[in-house]
């Protein structure tokens, strides 16, 4: 894994019970008295917050305060959070009773901004009063929904500095710089980080929308639903298509892109021997990722790796680091430039990996009972640069 | 400007007034002040004189004429009652210097010139199958009367995935104009509908467009004022 993932202690009443321990203040507001209800969380969720929420950020605080405002809860406060289905059929109102029992019995959903959170409120050994506990989070992007995925080009247009976005009619990429983004709203902010990932700006993005991003992530769900599917077609088709490429494509890949890559080589038969392949801020697995291009004959030749202050992609270093340099190791040796390259990107991952695991230590200082969450979160921003 | 229903996010009113100058007219604009989020933006132009600015290292459009981006802004507008965020803003105002090739000793401050310049413009980067003198009503082109110089609003189909959106070109001084777009785009998370359906934030769009050009001032010295009225054979007041 790349991510530590939520532990689901919420499974069962009994599960969370042995895990009781585990759980900690999530701010000095929270600590119960004469501020409220106690709220808790569960502290594996460490990491996964720290690449969520920034609390240097308007959203980042409008969840945090969110969270803290548990501590008023009086009745139970739900939402609607939809089947889960491309459509959101409506529910029977038999079947939502049912479920209504079911989950009542077990947790709640607090839905703040792109963040589902999972408590159930109790009173354990050791509360005064009925508290909150947070027992597992989920990521929700938002995106908008207008733009398909797919190939997009950029085109100049009349009095404009920035170009358009326009999909393209077909998917020949001979010879071109092929982008796939992150996580983004929408395509035009894809198409300015493409530009700035491949310095070019000729340069074409397969536009992975963030939903897809989401449910292919290491926090998103083993269904795949219908957008997700044709974003994966897509990609494939643009493989085939371009397969036996005279001039080349180079693929520059950044951050939750790296995912939908990863499961379309699953899909592609052959070599990719004239595809070259660039890694931005990469959060995946990785090290997978590097050993199927491998074999699938890919280049990955130069600086093939870069990293530019993203947290997410820093944490998900640090916890597979060993298993990226072995990796990277077994890679053909390189010539000439190449060997400098590689020692560079060899230096830097171990440099980074060292930074990416102090933000992970600090998780381990939440057993002390003095520091709350959100304190040790904000301590452990400095690593985020 | 009172948004509709729950939806909450910056107000132009109480933006920062910034302001460019240029030979004979000056411009001011009130940008909104937007919150610090992963995916905002928000860029202003360093360069604040154009009066004496070497324009031959800008980039250019499709036509060659060179072109700055004064402000480029983006936000997302959330609901009240959720803290969702349901709209993605976008607000653009670029500068462009005309190709002097295309000016041929005419001023964009004659409103006829400088309409026929956009228009055709226009045509040329959207091209369609009709004659160029359909392109004014394919633009929905119209003017909107001034104190000295007409400006012309038109609605662009930018991407043909989704509607056209409202832009203004303002004539700023012989062969400066500006151009202001704002676009909303709904925002969806997964699972969760929109409480806000996509003819309340095209209705929204265009308030907000309108509310943004009233902060827009632009001041003509008396000299570009005479200059204007000679070339739109305007008697002056």
């Amino acid at each position: 894994m790349s991510l530590p993932s939520a532990p689901n202690a919420s499974a069962s009443y009994f599960q969370f019970q042995q895990s009781l321990d585990q759980y900690v203040f999530f701010s000095p507001l929270t600590m119960g008295g004469a501020s409220g209800r106690a709220v808790k969380i569960h502290k594996d969720l460490f990491l996964p917050f720290f690449c969520v929420v920034d609390p240097n950020t308007h959203d980042g605080q409008s969840i945090i305060r969110q969270i803290e405002n548990l501590r008023t809860t009086c009745t139970i406060v739900r939402k609607e959070t939809g089947s889960g289905y491309r459509n959101n059929p409506p529910q029977g109102d038999k079947h939502k009773t049912q479920l209504g029992k079911v989950t009542s019995a077990f947790h709640q959903v607090l839905i703040i901004k792109n963040l589902h959170v999972h408590y159930r409120m109790s009173q354990e050994a050791g509360d005064k009063a009925p508290g909150i506990y947070i027992s597992s989070i989920r990521v929700v992007s938002e995106g908008a929904s207008t733009s398909a995925p797919g190939l997009y080009e950029s085109k100049a247009s009349f009095g404009s500095k920035m170009p358009l976005t326009e999909k393209m009619k077909s998917s020949a990429v001979d010879g071109k710089k092929v982008y796939i983004n992150g996580n983004v709203q929408n395509k035009d902010q894809a198409m300015k980080s493409a530009r700035y990932a491949t310095n070019d700006n000729n340069a074409l993005l397969f536009y992975c929308p963030a939903r897809v991003s989401d449910e292919l992530g290491v926090m998103g769900s083993s269904a795949k639903s219908n957008i997700t599917n044709n974003t994966l077609n897509e990609l494939i088709n643009v493989f085939k298509q371009n397969q036996k490429a005279s001039r080349g494509v180079s693929w520059y890949v950044e951050g939750e892109g790296a995912n939908i890559l990863a499961q379309a080589l699953k899909q592609i038969p052959g070599d990719l021997s004239t595809h070259e392949f660039r890694f931005v801020n990469p959060i995946a697995n990785t090290a997978k990722l590097l050993e199927s291009l491998t074999n699938k004959k890919a280049k990955l030749e130069g600086e093939f790796f870069k990293y530019d202050q993203n947290r997410a992609a820093l944490i998900s270093l640090g916890a597979q680091k060993d298993e990226l340099l072995r990796v990277i190791g077994k890679l053909p040796a390189g010539k000439n430039y190449d060997i400098i390259t590689r020692s560079y990107i060899l230096k830097s991952i171990n440099d980074l990996s060292n930074t990416g695991n102090k933000a992970a230590t600090q998780e381990a200082k939440l057993s002390l009972a003095t520091k709350t969450f959100v304190q040790l979160l904000k301590a452990a921003g400095v690593y985020r640069k | 400007m009172i948004f509709p229903r729950n939806i909450i996010g910056p107000q132009f009113s109480k933006g920062d007034i910034v302001t460019f100058a240029f030979a004979g007219t000056e411009l001011s604009l009130r940008l909104p002040i937007i919150p610090l989020n992963k995916h905002n933006e928000d860029s202003v132009s360093s360069i604040k004189d154009f009066r004496n600015q070497d324009i031959s290292t800008w980039s250019e459009d499709d036509q060659g004429n060179h072109c700055e981006q004064l402000a480029y802004q983006s936000w997302s507008f959330e609901d009240a009652g959720s803290l969702d965020n349901i709209a993605l803003s976008k607000l653009s105002v670029s500068l462009v210097h005309v190709n002097p090739n295309k000016l041929l000793n005419s001023s964009l401050l004659k409103f006829s010139t400088f309409e026929k310049l956009v228009m055709d413009g226009l045509a040329y980067s959207f091209p369609n199958d009709e004659s160029p003198e359909h392109s004014k009503s394919r633009f929905f082109a119209k003017p909107i009367a001034q104190e000295n110089i007409d400006w012309l609003q038109v609605m662009i189909h930018f991407d043909l995935e989704k509607t056209p959106i409202p832009t203004m070109f303002i004539p700023l001084t012989q062969s400066f104009f500006i151009m202001i777009s704002l676009e909303i785009e709904s925002l969806h998370y997964a699972g969760r509908t929109n409480p806000y359906s996509n003819e309340v934030l095209k209705q929204f769009e265009f308030d907000l467009f309108e509310d943004f050009l009233s902060h827009v001032k632009v001041e003509y010295t008396p000299e570009t004022i005479a200059q204007i009225n000679l070339l739109n054979n305007k008697t002056p007041a």
